[in-house]
């Protein structure tokens, strides 16, 4: 009887351990959002609207200001990344996926083995990479623009392009090798060339890939680290004119970093405002991977 | 399937491919270039020594090394017990009904921005740490041993807890996976031996400890390259001592990302920060190279 006893004690002890490892791991995750909800959303009401248009105020003064540099740096930051990296990555997964000859399959088996490694790389070895790119090629870039830095919105999309390009190369590439070889060899018999495959290919994978490019993009929007060095951050609004591309510039990761760290009250808040924007991109995003995969998981699969 | 047709178009998307090998390459050469005039002076010297002296020209990073190596195995060390923990009871006590909503919200935990974490953990989590933890236990007198702590909270301790929160998610995902792929008949085998639950739980949890190898090794290498939520909760001083984990210090990545402004002015700190960012590197790299050896295929 004592035995059992100390058997049931101990099976106790282990789901009491569980339960509170579990608890452990989901109550700090929630604590943060409530906290970024509340006090972005009250740094927010405090300055509405103005608050996405200003730029911040002094340090220490009672006046908020606002993080409206900071969001057109990241809206043009992830667009133009985005605009580069999607055609790079959907490309390059489909010549993986689609190789037949054998240089073709080298060239995809070499691929997918280099941003396999990639995308363990530290974001801030990214960064810190692209910033000694950048400097190296200045003396040349500055010969045709004077201003030239590498600090700029240059180097940030390029920095953000080699963060987020492996992920949607590997997802997409997973897609394509996941479809039923009847499928691509349907294609083919109706005398479609290898190019419109790999497009029709796409099409029938289209949730697959939206899915990876949502990532993407919520990659490029939270990426920090890669943008220290190269962004650089910037409070104020940069001079929208031919050198846009060779400044410096803010961003709503780099602004939640500087003005959290900088230890003035309106700063923090702004810093707080900031995290909940951050905060919601984020959601909105993974929401939509979410819905995407959902219907993937009743689309494309072949009966079999 | 067209084996002998000559080039098509297709074949230029080999093109991106090259782009993105290329960049690979750039990515390695270029720690590797900008770190070598620092390496013809000094050598490993920045490696073994703490000397962190711009002025004097003096670059050594050992206690961010260190810094680095301490909060990412402290950090792995919680949440080893964090993910197991939770991906157990995911797999044995959470009710199916909840499972989707448990799930989601584990996933959108590991999406959410490390700068945000950062914050979080600058103004919320460390001052907590502080009052609940370091200071009790530093007036019962550990504070000889295990450093005194700042003002604000931020030291190695706290940016590790930062780090396990942030990475169990992601781990925690693997576990509960590989979990709740144990063989059914594995499982009743246990059970008809008249095993209670928790004995079944970590017989399984032994059946599938490669995977729970390969989920810490991620966790530890992402731990270690982890830069803007660690940046903001480390306390960015230098401090040799970065054993004493009550106290605040630097990591690798804090090291450059809160360097960099002032990098451009000294002669030599820049190749400081890219032999810096190359022993992270390789840090990084190797637990990766031994997963591929180690590890469980995947």
């Amino acid at each position: 009887m004592r035995l059992v006893d100390a058997r049931a004690l101990k099976s106790l002890a282990l789901t009491a351990a569980v339960v509170l490892a579990f608890a452990l791991s989901v109550l700090p995750v929630a604590h943060l959002m409530a906290t970024v909800v509340y006090r972005g959303a009250a740094a927010i009401a405090r300055n509405f609207p103005s608050i996405l248009f200003d730029i911040p105020a002094a340090p220490g003064s009672r006046e908020l200001g606002g993080i409206g540099p900071h969001i057109l740096g990241t809206a043009l930051l992830t667009s133009i990344a985005f605009a580069v990296g999607v055609p790079i990555s959907l490309l390059a997964a489909v010549f993986t996926a689609e190789a037949i000859r054998s240089w073709e399959r080298i060239v995809g088996r070499w691929t997918r083995l280099l941003v396999h490694m990639m995308v363990e790389f530290p974001t801030i070895v990214i960064g810190i990479a692209v910033y000694g790119a950048m400097s190296s090629v200045a003396p040349l870039v500055r010969a045709l623009v004077p201003g030239f830095r590498p600090f700029s919105l240059l180097s940030g999309v390029v920095a953000l392009v080699l963060v987020s390009a492996p992920y949607m190369y590997l997802q997409v590439e997973d897609g394509l090798k996941s479809v039923p070889q009847h499928v691509r060899e349907a294609i083919y018999s109706l005398g479609a060339s290898r190019l419109l495959t790999s497009l029709v290919l796409l099409r029938y994978l289209k949730s697959t890939v939206y899915a990876a490019l949502s990532v993407g993009l919520a990659r490029m929007v939270s990426e920090t680290a890669a943008l220290f060095f190269t962004a650089f951050g910037s409070d104020v609004y940069p001079p929208l004119d031919a050198n846009l591309l060779f400044r410096p510039i803010g961003s709503l990761t780099l602004a939640v970093y500087t003005l959290g760290l900088s230890g003035y009250e309106n700063w923090i808040e702004l810093s707080w405002a900031a995290s909940l924007v951050l905060l919601l991109l984020c959601l909105t995003l993974f929401g939509f991977s979410r819905l995407l995969l959902r219907g993937e998981r009743l689309g494309y699969r072949s009966p079999r | 399937m067209g084996s002998k047709r000559s080039t098509d178009f297709f074949c230029l998307a080999s093109a991106f491919n090259v782009v993105l090998m290329l960049s690979v390459a750039l990515v390695v050469s270029v720690l590797v270039l900008r770190s070598l005039p620092i390496i013809h002076r000094d050598g490993v010297y920045p490696l073994v020594t703490s000397v962190w002296n711009p002025t004097r020209e003096e670059y050594g990073f050992l206690f961010a090394l260190g810094g680095t190596l301490v909060t990412a195995s402290l950090a792995l060390l919680i949440s080893l017990a964090l993910s197991v923990g939770s991906a157990v009871a995911y797999a044995e006590f959470i009710p199916q009904k909840l499972r989707p909503a448990v799930k989601n919200f584990m996933d959108l935990a590991a999406s959410i921005p490390s700068v945000v974490y950062g914050l979080w953990g600058l103004r919320v989590l460390s001052p907590f740490l502080r009052s609940y933890l370091m200071e009790p236990l530093s007036a019962l007198g550990l504070s000889g041993v295990l450093g005194v702590p700042s003002p604000a909270g931020t030291s190695f301790l706290s940016a590790s807890v930062l780090l396990a929160i942030m990475v169990t998610p992601f781990a925690s995902s693997i576990i509960r996976e590989r979990l709740l792929a144990v063989p059914m008949h594995v499982r009743e085998a246990l059970y008809s031996l008249g095993l209670t639950k928790p004995e079944v739980i970590l017989l399984e949890l032994r059946y599938i400890r490669r995977s729970v190898l390969t989920a810490m090794a991620i966790a530890f290498s992402r731990a270690v390259g982890e830069t803007a939520a660690v940046a903001m909760v480390v306390g960015n001083t230098i401090n040799p001592n970065f054993f004493r984990v009550f106290s605040p210090g630097y990591t690798i990545s804090s090291l450059i990302a809160d360097q960099y402004p002032n990098a451009e002015a000294y002669y030599y700190m820049v190749p400081a920060l890219f032999y810096a960012a190359l022993a992270m590197f390789a840090v990084g790299f190797a637990v990766n190279v031994l997963l591929l050896r180690y590890g469980e295929r995947r």
